[in-house]
C-alpha cells in the first residue's frame, strides 16, 4: 500500500526533488519495486485506451443543435401567447367584475323610497321589479327585511310570489292581477308566510 | 497562440460570423463530449450535456469577458451541466422514475460500436462510479484531460491542495479496485 502511495505521488509530480531522486534510485536497485511500479502504470494506463467512435456523430452534432435552436426560436411567439393568455383572461374577468359592481343607475337609498312610497302600489311594484333585476338592491331588501312593516310586506307580495303553485301566474317581475284578486284569505296568509320565510 | 486564435474567432462571432462559431464548436466538441461522457457515464446523457453546452456557448459567447481562456470557460460549462445531470439522475433513481439504470450500460445508440471498446468504457465507468463526485471530477481532469492543478482549480473553484488530496485518494481507490479484479 505504501508503494502505491509513492507511485501516485511520483506520477503526480508532488514529491520533492530529494524524494524523487531517492525513489528513482530505489527503482533501479529493486526488481520487485520495478515490477510493482510497472503493474501500477499498466493498470492506470488501461483506463486511458483509444476508443474507436462513429465520427458521423460529431459531423452531425452541430447541425442537429442548430436545428433544435431554430425550432426553439420558431416556438417562442407561441409560448408568449400561452403565457399571455391567462393574463388576458384575468383582465377580462376583473373588467367583468368591476363592471358588475357599477351602479345600474339606481343610486338611491332604498329604505327612504320604501317609506316615502309605501302607500303607492304602482310605484312599489316598479321599485321591487327593479330590485329583482338589480343585485345590489335585491340584497338591500334582504338586509333591511326586518325593518319592513306589514304594509311593506304586502307590497312585496305582489311581485315576490314564488310558491310553486302560483308560479304559473308569475311573468318575470309581474303578477297576474286577476289571479291575485281572487285569492282567498288563506291563500294570502300562505303567501305572506312564504314571503316571511323567503330568503331574498 | 491557441488563445489568440480562439479570441479572434470569438471577436468574429460577436461581429456576426456564424462560421466563426462553427469553427469553435468543431474545435471543442470532442473535448466537451468526452469530458461529459466520463462524468455521466453513457452516450445518451453525454449527448444531452454536449448539446446543452453548445447552446449555452452560442447564447453566452457574446458576453465572454476574456478573464480566462475559452477552453477553461467551456470546461466550466461542461462540468456544471454534467454535475446537474448527475444530480437529476440521482433524484430520478431515488424516486424510481428511471426505467433502467443507465450507469455502466451502453445503449444500442452509442457511438462506440466495437465490442471491446464498449467493454473498456463500461469497465472505466464502473471504476469511476465508485468514486465520490469530487474525486471523480479531479481524476477525470487530471488523468484523462491532463490538466494542471492550477487549471483544474480555475475550472472547479477548488483549492490546489484539496484537488491534490482528492486525486491521491481517487488513484488509491482505483488501484485497490483494479487489484481486486
Amino acid at each position: 500500500m505504501n508503494n502505491i502511495k509513492l507511485f501516485i505521488k511520483y506520477e503526480d509530480d508532488i514529491l520533492s526533488k530529494e524524494e524523487k531522486a531517492k525513489f528513482e534510485i530505489m527503482l533501479e536497485e529493486s526488481n520487485d519495486l520495478q515490477k510493482e511500479y510497472n503493474l501500477y502504470k499498466e493498470r492506470l494506463g488501461s483506463l486511458s485506451t483509444n476508443i474507436d467512435v462513429d465520427e458521423q456523430y460529431f459531423v452531425n452534432l452541430l447541425p442537429n443543435v442548430r436545428s433544435g435552436m431554430d425550432k426553439q426560436k420558431s416556438f417562442q411567439p407561441s409560448k408568449k401567447i400561452v403565457y399571455a393568455f391567462p393574463v388576458v383572461l384575468l383582465a377580462i374577468f376583473l373588467t367583468f367584475q368591476l363592471g358588475n359592481n357599477k351602479s345600474n343607475g339606481f343610486d338611491y337609498n332604498f329604505n327612504e323610497l320604501i317609506s316615502e312610497f309605501s302607500n303607492e302600489e304602482d310605484v312599489m311594484n316598479e321599485l321591487f321589479a327593479d330590485a329583482l333585476s338589480s343585485e345590489d338592491l335585491y340584497y338591500s331588501i334582504e338586509n333591511n327585511f326586518e325593518e319592513y312593516g306589514d304594509e311593506d310586506l304586502d307590497n312585496l307580495m305582489n311581485t315576490e310570489i314564488q310558491n310553486e303553485n302560483l308560479e304559473a301566474y308569475i311573468y318575470e317581475d309581474t303578477v297576474d292581477e286577476d289571479f291575485v284578486q281572487n285569492f282567498s284569505d288563506d291563500q294570502f296568509d300562505e303567501v305572506y308566510t312564504l314571503l316571511l320565510n323567503k330568503k331574498f | 497562440m491557441e488563445n489568440n486564435l480562439d479570441n479572434d474567432l470569438i471577436l468574429e462571432f460577436v461581429k456576426g460570423s456564424e462560421l466563426a462559431f462553427n469553427k469553435l464548436v468543431r474545435k471543442y466538441q470532442k473535448m466537451i463530449y468526452w469530458h461529459a461522457r466520463r462524468m455521466v457515464g453513457n452516450h445518451l446523457d453525454a449527448d444531452e450535456v454536449t448539446q446543452q453546452v453548445i447552446i449555452v456557448i452560442y447564447e453566452k459567447l457574446k458576453n465572454f469577458k476574456f478573464n480566462s481562456s475559452l477552453k477553461t470557460w467551456i470546461y466550466k460549462i461542461t462540468q456544471t451541466r454534467s454535475l446537474n445531470l448527475i444530480k437529476r439522475r440521482k433524484i430520478k433513481n431515488f424516486l424510481n422514475l428511471n426505467d433502467t439504470k443507465v450507469l455502466g450500460i451502453s445503449d444500442h445508440q452509442d457511438i462506440v460500436s466495437n465490442y471491446d471498446d464498449i467493454e473498456k468504457l463500461n469497465r472505466l465507468n464502473i471504476v469511476l462510479d465508485t468514486l465520490p463526485i469530487k474525486q471523480r471530477e479531479v481524476f477525470v481532469f487530471r488523468h484523462f484531460e491532463e490538466l494542471s492543478y492550477s487549471e483544474i482549480s480555475e475550472i472547479t473553484g477548488k483549492s490546489i491542495g484539496g484537488l491534490k488530496a482528492n486525486y491521491f485518494h481517487a488513484s488509491k481507490k482505483i488501484m485497490e479496485i483494479m487489484k481486486n479484479e
